[in-house]
């Protein structure tokens, strides 16, 4: 038997793109209802917590909260949800027992690279600048619009001073782009082309290096969610609920009825089981599924045909990320010392410790093994949350308890062998690395721990095939107006009525919202709705530009 | 920063399962409601983690769910907001006790018929006195479960269940003044019933099965009201009952504010007047005020101690509240993930225990019991080898959704000291963890013979772990406190609190109270109640159902009919 059920919008997929996408269309009076496999919303933004421990398993940097529109236009801070900027945001630790550091304050960090080199710091700031200059006017806001044609942003470019300093640094790799940095100081390159390539930028494709700026200047402004970063998709989860929104956990799509080209309902069974089969119709259906789910799944070939070869191609053809992640969470019940401590008692309190690189070499390597599938080098970099936000531990019990978060970027595959078999061994060898920067690393502090290889990053999300947590690999054919494809990267599909928000879909991944804000606008239109929020003046503006449609 | 508004009708600290539907009754009802939670998440004890591997949900505490027994499951319409209660399909019962001769005593999640068939074939002459009682006690059932949901418990209340208990046809003389292993000793001739009942009743905390009062009320209790707890998960886990909750006071317009401990009440002359928050808060040392009410839903001392302050209480409120007693229910948790069905030994004899959700195993004797019984009341080293009294559940029977396909979760709860005096203090129970599990395991492999073979993976809590997860209740997996005859009915969590109401005007508290919590909601119904009646507003239309009536509805899905008595 199957149950009928009819709304006006049906959002797949809880994760902050689709929760932001619901609320927005609740907000504007529809009748939503975001359809969720696992058993908690909220997608990447995962805390769970070991025995008063709160690990936040994915998701752990927010890079774009403090400029994202929902932040502001859903009310989440007045509604709890608040962000701690670290002052020190990021440390590179060397063999030697020295450190680098670099702070959310620009001077700062000028003073701190003086201590290395009087040239570097001045350049640092220079460089700071202009990047920050191109992310606020243009890489930031045209998170929060709908792309513009490669054809016709290439001819864009070429028409402000702004626009040729970004097609400068498209052109070259980000490992040219740190050389013409021209820092003498080998560690502030590394630390810096860590910071840019940590999230699986290939140092030597210049596809993503438009991204560089951006991710410059996000990096060493991250922010954490106090709390955890479940936090945040509660959050969110909560502004919609107020404005009528219905979610369904523990369900996932088992098809999409297409007739004739349209999108008519979805057919849901509870996760993992055939049946019972609910159908669910819309006036809209809005997924955050990945192309091959979406293109290649749930809709059946030859529908997908009839109204486009291209997204065929898209489903069949999608590629997913070369690199992956790996981390390693402990619970301790006394966090250890940093031996930099001594040099510079700043690295105490860093929210990212870099370790296993002292030159833009050892990053392009690690990162080229990687890409091959190799894990030859112990490189990675170390979060302490509780140094930021100290309740993430219980401290009633544990006074000294500390969440230590080790990250490394890994190959899904490793030559080695496979991740059941290795996670543990690489764990040991990470905290190993970890033990040696340290003066007093005790094992048996250690609580719980968790190590969460990129298996269990496309078991607890599939849309992250082969661990890649931005749904699909940033290369040229998959970026920007391309992003799954040209037909869809506006959120509207060649099928009626159904439209993409996740991290497939163009702005791309990590926690920016891009994808679920855009969405809920083109779908508000669609719709009829009133579009009650009104777009940031930095967003205008880059349209007025031309970098935005 | 911007901050919340700061004046509210009703503050709640704590946002626990009654604390949530204390604030859902209250902001339906029109008053506006703010909640307070420690943690960053709400219901610390009904929470539902993935901390084994992606797909496998772990409960980490409540498990057996009942909110259809009480009110507010219609009430506040927690269908409606996601909570989909299920039991394995097509199950009889509810709850079994395993024995290694391959007997097991069964108690219907439905009918008291089906427990008396099951019984039966143990012990005739047990099954007729049980007969007796539920026939007796059935027709009084609903009226009186109702009764604790919305009049708070009194000195009065007690004295006139008292006077009615004088010639109860079925049980003993003076049964009340028994303890729970004296009244089923009195009772009933199989030691294997004995233990079914005690094993049950002890689930509460074995403190409860060894006092008097508390002792044959929870053995009654057991015997005449099981039916109609029906032995539920919920799809995706028992959080799942939480986010219901969430749902429906945030969709009424309620306000849940994370990360905001509680530091203090804020009195005056002698009135409640809202809280201020510790500086550690996501709002420090902030002051949100309360026109109408404040209500705790923390536990009792830290409640009175902490939050009001002992300048606000009279000296017997304060020798009673030093000496409230924690005791009697610190467990220890097995989690596992099979990777086939469980196939319990036992069902070679009794197929249907294979497919039933709740169970408890591993004494073999009333001597047995009394043992761990002291090693728990002593504090001191657990028993060696291991009981699980607390309860332990088949929960993928009942919710596929719980585990991958092909896979399935099981929990034992062993009962446990958590201070182990003489080994150090509860820290020690750390180093202790993987061994005392592998003594745990040695247990239940006896009466589940597919637990190795099948065993894929294991997640072990200590009742350390719990108290890092919540502070509050010295190590009780019932944060309302040991229910003993020194603490129980009107004299909970002191004499003259009055509770739900306390000595504080406008100050109220729905855990510790008279009424034991669990997912019944029970605790929160009841303080809603009584806050909508000192505020002399008349209940909504809406707020009208009846203890049971979610029960019953769930039955009649089925195409059964619940049934308290033996005909």
């Amino acid at each position: 038997m199957v149950e009928h059920k009819q709304y006006d919008v049906i959002v797949v997929g809880a994760g902050h793109n689709g929760l932001t996408a619901a609320a927005y269309l609740a907000r504007a009076g529809a009748r939503v209802l975001v359809v969720e496999r696992r058993h908690e919303t909220g997608g990447a933004l995962v805390t769970e917590e070991f025995s008063g421990y709160r690990f936040n398993l994915h998701a752990n940097y927010m890079l774009m909260l403090d400029v994202a529109p929902p932040y502001r236009d859903l009310g989440l801070e007045e509604d709890g949800c608040v962000y701690i900027r670290p002052e020190v945001e990021a440390a590179l630790l060397k063999k030697n027992g020295d450190a680098i550091t670099l702070y959310s304050d620009l001077e700062r960090s000028v003073e701190s690279i003086r201590r290395f080199s009087k040239k570097d710091a001045e350049r640092y700031r220079e460089i700071y600048l202009a990047y920050k200059e191109i992310a606020d006017e243009y890489l930031i806001p045209s998170t929060y619009g709908r792309p513009v044609g490669s054809a016709q942003l290439a001819a864009t470019y070429m028409e402000s001073e702004l626009g040729q300093k970004i097609l400068k640094i498209s052109e070259m790799t980000p490992a040219e782009i740190c050389e013409s940095w021209g820092f003498e100081t080998p560690e502030l390159s590394a630390l810096l082309l860590y910071l840019i390539c940590m999230w699986g930028i290939d140092p030597k494709e210049s596809n993503s290096s438009y991204l560089v700026p951006l991710y410059f200047n996000r990096m060493l402004n991250a922010t954490l969610v106090k709390g955890g970063s479940h936090r945040l998709s509660s959050t969110l989860q909560k502004a919609g609920i107020l404005a009528g929104m219905e979610v369904y956990e523990n369900h996932e799509v088992k098809r999409f009825i297409v007739e004739d080209g349209v999108v008519k309902a979805v057919e849901i069974a509870p996760t993992g089981c055939d049946t019972p089969i609910t159908r669910i119709d819309a006036r809209a259906i809005i997924t955050s599924t990945d192309p091959v789910t979406t293109f290649g799944e749930f809709i059946p070939e030859y529908e997908v045909e009839k109204r486009s070869k291209l997204c065929l191609n898209t489903a069949r053809n999608w590629e997913w990320e070369p690199s992956s992640l790996f981390l390693c969470h402990l619970a301790l019940r006394k966090k250890p010392r940093f031996k930099a401590e001594i040099v510079d008692p700043s690295v105490a309190n860093a929210f990212i410790r870099v370790f296993g690189v002292e030159t833009p070499n050892d990053v392009v390597r690690h990162i080229s093994e990687v890409m091959d599938q190799r894990l030859v080098h112990d490189i990675g970099h170390v979060t302490f949350t509780t140094d930021i936000d100290p309740g993430q531990a219980p401290r009633e019990t544990d006074p000294e308890g500390a969440v230590c978060r080790i990250e490394a970027c890994v190959p899904y595959a490793p030559v080695a062998g496979d991740w059941a078999t290795m996670a543990t061994q690489y764990g040991d060898r990470l905290i190993a690395t970890l033990a040696s920067y340290t003066t007093d690393f005790d094992p048996n502090n250690i609580v719980r721990r968790y190590d969460y290889t990129p298996v269990h990053i496309e078991k607890k999300i599939p849309q992250m095939k082969r661990g890649s947590f931005k749904h699909g690999a940033y290369i040229m054919t998959q970026m920007g107006f391309s992003r799954p494809n040209v037909q869809c990267s506006s959120n509207k599909t060649p099928i009626d009525h159904l439209y993409v928000c996740g991290a497939s879909t163009f702005p791309g991944g990590m926690i920016t919202f891009g994808g679920g804000y855009n969405a809920a606008k083109v779908v508000a239109q669609d719709l009829g709705l009133k579009i009650w929020w009104s777009e940031p003046p930095s967003v205008s503006a880059a349209r007025a530009k031309g970098f935005l449609l | 920063m911007t901050g919340p508004r700061s004046q509210y009708d009703v503050i709640i600290i704590g946002g626990g399962v009654n604390g949530l539907a204390a604030g859902a009754y209250l902001q339906r009802a029109g008053l506006s409601t703010a909640i307070f939670e420690r943690r960053d998440e709400s219901g610390t004890f009904c929470s539902t983690e993935e901390v084994l591997e992606p797909g496998v949900k772990l409960n980490m505490h409540a498990s057996l769910l009942m909110p259809h027994y009480g009110p507010a499951f219609v009430d506040l319409e927690l269908e409606r907001f996601g909570l989909e209660l299920l039991s394995p399909p097509g199950s009889k019962y509810a709850y079994f006790y395993p024995f290694l001769d391959g007997n097991a005593v069964l108690f219907s999640r439905r009918s008291a018929c089906e427990t008396y068939e099951a019984w039966q074939r143990v012990s005739p002459k047990d099954a007729e006195t049980y007969r007796k009682i539920v026939n007796f006690f059935g027709p009084l059932v609903p009226l009186m479960a109702h009764q604790s949901y919305v009049t708070p418990p009194t000195d009065e209340s007690f004295l006139e269940f008292l006077s009615g208990q004088e010639n109860v046809p079925v049980l003993p003389k003076d049964w009340l003044w028994m303890t729970g292993f004296q009244l089923v000793d009195a009772l009933f001739e199989s030691e294997q019933i004995k233990l079914a009942i005690l094993s049950y009743a002890g689930t509460s905390g074995l403190d409860v099965i060894s006092s008097r009062l508390s002792g044959p009320l929870a053995v009654l209790n057991f015997l005449t009201i099981f039916t109609a707890e029906g032995g539920y998960t919920a799809r995706g886990g028992s959080h799942d009952l939480v986010h219901a909750l969430v749902r429906c006071f945030v969709h009424h317009g309620g306000k849940i504010f994370y990360n905001c401990p509680v530091e203090k009440v804020i009195v005056e002359a002698g009135e409640a007047k809202g809280v201020v928050l510790a500086s550690r808060a996501t709002y420090p040392d902030a002051v949100f005020k309360a026109a109408k009410a404040v209500v705790s839903d923390v536990s009792a001392k830290p409640t009175f101690f902490n939050l009001i302050g002992e300048e606000h209480l009279s000296v017997s409120a304060r020798v009673a509240l030093k000496r409230f007693d924690y005791r009697g229910a610190s467990l220890f948790t097995n989690y596992y993930v099979l990777n086939e069905r469980p196939d319990f030994a036992c069902a070679k004899k009794f197929p249907e225990a294979n497919n039933t959700y709740a169970y408890n195993f591993g004494a073999e004797t009333i001597a047995d019991a009394e043992r761990l019984v002291s090693s728990c009341m002593v504090r001191d080293i657990p028993i060696d080898p291991p009981i699980v009294w607390g309860a332990a559940f088949n929960y993928c029977i009942a919710d596929r959704t719980q585990a991958p396909p092909g896979q399935y979760t099981i929990l034992t709860w062993a009962n446990v000291p958590y201070e182990l005096k003489s080994l150090g203090g509860p820290a020690k129970w750390d180093e202790l963890r993987e061994a005392y599990a592998d003594k745990v395991e040695d247990v239940l492999a006896q009466y589940l013979p597919n637990l190795k073979s099948a065993k894929v993976a294991r997640y072990v809590n200590t009742p350390h772990d719990y108290v890092r997860r919540n502070p509050h209740c010295g190590g009780n997996m019932h944060p309302s406190g040991a229910v003993t005859e020194a603490q129980m009915w009107s004299w909970k969590p002191f004499a003259g609190c009055n509770a739900p109401r306390t000595p504080i005007d406008r100050f109220y508290i729905c855990q510790s109270g008279g009424v034991a919590n669990y997912t019944n909601l029970g605790a929160g119904t009841l303080a809603s109640n009584v806050i909508m009646a000192d505020l002399k507003r008349d209940k909504p239309e809406w707020w009208k159902a009846v203890a049971f009536q979610g029960a019953a509805e769930l039955l009649r899905r089925e195409g059964v009919t619940q049934r308290f008595t033996v005909d």
